[in-house]
């Protein structure tokens, strides 16, 4: 569905000058430096899959989905959505996808939420059968129908982001592109997005390429993660992988009876001692829990036990720090 | 045709937007009409003191003032948003037209309407029936027909001053501090006659940035200013708002494919 191969984007960043009439003088200046925001990226997403496309601040991720959407010319390589390029052929892409941005609404501000989805359809020509049905599932779905009579400016950010992801499938793309949805929005809000990006999926087979910086969102929508970092890609493949490659590190909490000395074990690094309770990390293929528990056991009295597996947070740390 | 129903739907959007603000509506309005009238009694105290400026009478700066304020009036109602593009662009908000499958133009000019042309378009009405009505006015069709092509072309060639100003930004990104020089230079020329200003100036408005067309050679050509008779050229109001606007669509379009290469 999206095939991105080599993909590069270069900004020319000018030289801002100083001082006197600098606006004048950076409208003749040639001074500029480059900077290289997309670094020979590339990989595809599969019809009907949920993509998480993750990665630190200003790594590179909005300016490849602004590629994917037609805004950006890429500096070089090559990108097809759906057989389309979307830059080239913008006007056939934009009719095939949807794209939200989550920190600015697209939505027009001072009417009631439901004349800017009138004003959708007929910019993308939506026929009424399916308008009306979209509607129809999508407002119970994401509990807009006590906003659908309020103008934007008075929504809670929740309500926005909510309003413009339902804007962003009344014509049933088949592509969504989610660039940061949940980024400020409530639990409530969220769990309403999470459900509803799942559900849609599921029913209409929408290919979902999805930037976030919230794990919560990666574990509970995605099978496959792509993770770059200035602009080069780092890890492409299924979330269990990335967990297995990226995170071996296991943690292993035991509480005692009563407090004891601390002790070494085999293959297992004592990280902290609190109280009754001590924490053991280890790399998952050096030692399990079990043998851990074993030497233990014969000789202390064990209350009670707990394994901790990494979170994706500590992964993706992980996998920023490794390079 | 396609686009023009699309322009009509963006616009009723617009105006919905607009009438959930009814009080700023009626002060919006007031507050031109106080405008106005401060501007025309500075005008009639010039002409009081100095009797006529050049060959115009106090009627014929009313007619040449009510001229501008029913072409700016209707340039004002719809295009009086061209300078925000520099604020959409720094935010990039731009980037919602590039993603549907419409005319980022047409998007952006349908964005919005201001109601304070349309004060400017009451004060022109006004003022030109009281000129018509002074200067003794006796036009035929012809004349008539001259006046609102005119009127119409005076409003694209600010549209399109304005238009080209504003697309600048896809270049500099800030480009409010040259439209508001350019804005501030025809707020003043245009309510007295450019010929009072001397030779080079006039040749500056007349072929550089051709503001003279937007109301003072209709003026000289519909109450026959010209010393001598009119010179043809004077009659070109409307092919100068074409050419201005064919400008203002190509500095647009290689904008627009400018920003797609930077960004924001």
């Amino acid at each position: 569905m999206i095939e991105v191969k080599h993909l590069k984007k270069e900004f020319k960043i000018p030289v801002q000058k100083k001082g006197r009439f600098a606006a004048v003088r950076n409208l003749f200046s040639s001074e500029y430096t480059i900077k290289r925001a997309v670094d020979d990226i590339s990989f595809c997403v599969g019809n009907g899959e949920i993509v998480g496309f993750i990665g630190k601040n200003g790594a590179g991720k909005s300016t490849t989905i602004k590629m994917l959407s037609g805004i950006l010319k890429p500096s070089a390589g090559s990108v097809t959505v759906d057989g389309i390029r979307p830059f080239e052929q913008r006007m056939e892409n934009a009719r095939q996808i949807g794209v939200v941005f989550g920190q600015k609404t697209q939505l027009w501000w001072d009417v009631p939420l439901i004349e800017s989805y009138r004003l959708l359809r007929e910019i993308y020509r939506i026929d009424n059968i399916t308008y009306q049905k979209n509607l129809e599932r999508y407002i119970p779905m994401l509990g807009l129908e006590e906003v659908i009579n309020k103008p934007v400016r008075q929504m809670s950010l929740g309500q926005r982001v909510k309003s413009d992801i339902c804007a962003a499938l009344l014509h049933d793309p088949k592509i969504l592109f989610l660039d940061e949805p949940t980024i400020g929005v409530d639990v409530v809000s969220k769990k309403y997005l999470q459900d509803f990006i799942s559900e849609v999926n599921r029913e209409k087979g929408t290919t979902v390429l999805l930037t976030t910086h919230d794990m919560g969102d990666i574990e509970k929508l995605c099978s496959r993660v792509v993770v770059i970092d200035s602009g080069h890609l780092m890890y492409d493949g299924d979330l269990e992988s990335m967990v297995q490659r990226f995170g071996a590190i296991r943690s292993l909490m035991v509480e005692f009876e009563e407090s004891v000395e601390d002790f070494q074990v085999a293959n297992a690094e004592l990280v902290r001692s609190e109280g009754n309770r001590k924490w053991f990390s280890f790399h998952r293929e050096k030692t399990t829990p079990m043998e851990i528990l074993h030497f233990i056991v014969g000789r202390f009295p064990v209350h009670d036990i707990e394994v901790i597996e990494p979170d994706i947070e500590g992964i993706v740390r992980n996998l920023y720090e490794s390079k | 045709m396609r686009n023009i129903w699309l322009y009509g739907q963006f616009l009723r959007v617009a105006v919905l937007g607009k009438a959930q603000y009814k009080a700023d509506f009626f002060v919006g309005i007031a507050s031109v009409l106080v405008l106005n009238a401060v501007n025309l009694s500075l005008i009639g105290i010039l002409v009081y003191n100095f009797d006529t400026l050049g060959n115009w009478g106090i009627w014929d700066l009313m007619f040449l003032y009510s001229f501008w304020m029913l072409s700016r009036g209707i340039y004002g109602v719809f295009f009086w948003h061209l300078s925000d593009l520099e604020e959409m662009i720094v935010s990039g908000n731009f980037d919602a037209y590039l993603v549907r499958p419409a005319s980022p133009f047409l998007q952006f000019i349908g964005k919005e309407i201001s109601y304070t042309g349309v004060g400017d378009f009451l004060v022109g009405v006004l003022g030109f029936l009281l000129a018509a009505a002074q200067l003794k006015l006796k036009w035929q069709a012809g004349e008539w027909v001259y006046f609102v092509i005119c009127v119409l072309s005076g409003a694209l060639i600010q549209m399109a001053v304005n238009w080209i100003g504003a697309s600048l930004c896809f270049w500099t990104t800030r480009s409010h501090a040259a439209m508001s020089i350019v804005e501030r230079f025809i707020v003043l020329m245009q309510q007295y006659p450019a010929n009072i200003f001397g030779k080079y100036f006039q040749i500056f408005v007349t072929c550089f940035l051709p503001v003279a067309f937007i109301n003072y050679y209709p003026s000289v050509v519909l109450l026959n200013k010209a010393e001598g008779g009119t010179s043809f050229w004077q009659y070109l109001s409307p092919v100068v708002s074409l050419v201005l606007l064919f400008v203002g669509a190509l500095v647009w379009t290689r904008g627009v494919k400018r920003y797609a290469g930077t960004g924001n």
